[in-house]
């Protein structure tokens, strides 16, 4: 007999850990065509676990830049889970204090998604079940496009990145289905990072954390203070 | 050990870092209601920067960015009509997919 909040963390991670399969096989190609040795591939997807960062890392280690530089590129594209971890740490019912830190591992913008939309509390065997089994879904991956990705023909190869852009975009949606101002919000922070992508040295790294600073600080003014939440997913505002 | 295994420590420990403190942070009252506004609003603009230019510029090697913007149309349409991520995924792949082919 499976517990029903393991069924249901299976369940609801299901999509992502196809989503993440798919994504992963891209980023396994990507990283044996750049050099990485197989385990060096698989370490990134092991012990960092996090979809745009690797693939930045990647972009970053073909230009040659170095390590201190590529680990703040990370820190910075990653600085959105400080949000996301505050919003996804206050719908567990911890029982254990070790749970904490172990919980924390597994937390990508799609964990903080199907997290934060169940009503109420999640338990910790919950998150548990769907942070590992994304987690399984997202090296399996890695492993697979090291090893095979030669068969798989180059432009299905090229077609499978935008899995990863697919799932950003399904999470975009209930935002931009808001109004006028999440998306000019999502929009401009996006044209921003191009411009500075393009015009400038500052490297994706700055880039983003430039872009997503400058994007919030428009929204912040275009947004209406009453209601920032959307219907679909309790937003940080009122799990804070 | 390889400097690219050198680089992905440095980059787990800073990923790390950044998912566990939240775990450890019981009181946040003490946070400005500005800065709550910020952090409710950084989710949409980060995801905007994510997909631009990210999604054009993964297809560059193939000479045809703009298919990505198919992908992410097919992605949003598919999202609106389901709830299930798998789909959008599975259409974006294969739009994208479609429009790679066009001779």
């Amino acid at each position: 007999m499976i517990r029903p909040d393991v069924k249901k963390g299976f369940i609801d991670a299901l999509p992502v850990i196809l989503g993440y399969f798919s994504a992963s096989i891209a980023f396994g190609m990507l990283a044996r065509s750049g050099g990485l040795t197989l385990w060096e591939s698989q370490a990134f997807s092991l012990f960092t676990f996090t979809g745009a960062a690797q693939f930045m890392a990647l972009n970053l280690l073909a230009v040659g830049a170095s390590a201190p530089q590529i680990a703040l590129s990370y820190a910075l594209l990653n600085m959105r889970y400080l949000l996301m971890s505050a919003a996804v740490a206050k719908k567990i019912n911890f029982t254990h204090f070790f749970q904490r830190p172990l919980l924390a591992f597994g937390v990508t913008d799609e964990i903080f998604a199907i997290t934060t939309g169940n009503p109420g509390h999640v338990t910790p065997a919950y998150q548990a079940v769907a942070e590992a089994s994304s987690w399984l879904g997202w090296n399996a991956g890695t492993l697979c496009g090291w090893l095979f990705g030669s068969l798989v023909p180059p432009g299905l190869g090229a077609a499978m990145i935008s899995s990863l852009y697919a799932l950003f975009m399904a999470l975009l949606l209930p935002d931009l289905k808001k109004g006028w101002p999440w998306i000019i919000t999502a929009a401009s922070a996006g044209i921003l990072n191009t411009i500075l992508g393009i015009g400038t040295s500052l490297g994706s790294g700055w880039s983003f954390v430039i872009a997503m600073i400058g994007g919030t600080l428009l929204g912040m003014l275009l947004i209406p203070e009453d209601k920032p939440c959307a219907q679909e997913r309790p937003c940080a505002e009122e799990i804070l | 050990m390889s400097q690219v295994l050198w680089i992905v420590l440095a980059c787990a420990l800073a990923n790390y870092l950044i998912r566990s403190v939240p775990f450890f942070m019981k009181d946040w009252n003490g946070v400005p209601r500005s800065l709550r506004r910020f952090l409710t609003i950084m989710p949409t603009a980060a995801l905007g920067a994510l997909i631009i230019p990210g999604s054009f510029e993964s297809l560059s090697s193939t000479g045809r960015p703009w298919a990505a913007l198919g992908g992410l149309i097919a992605a949003a349409l598919a999202a609106h009509k389901s709830k299930n991520l798998i789909i959008p995924v599975a259409a974006a792949v294969l739009v994208t997919w479609a429009l790679l082919q066009f001779p």
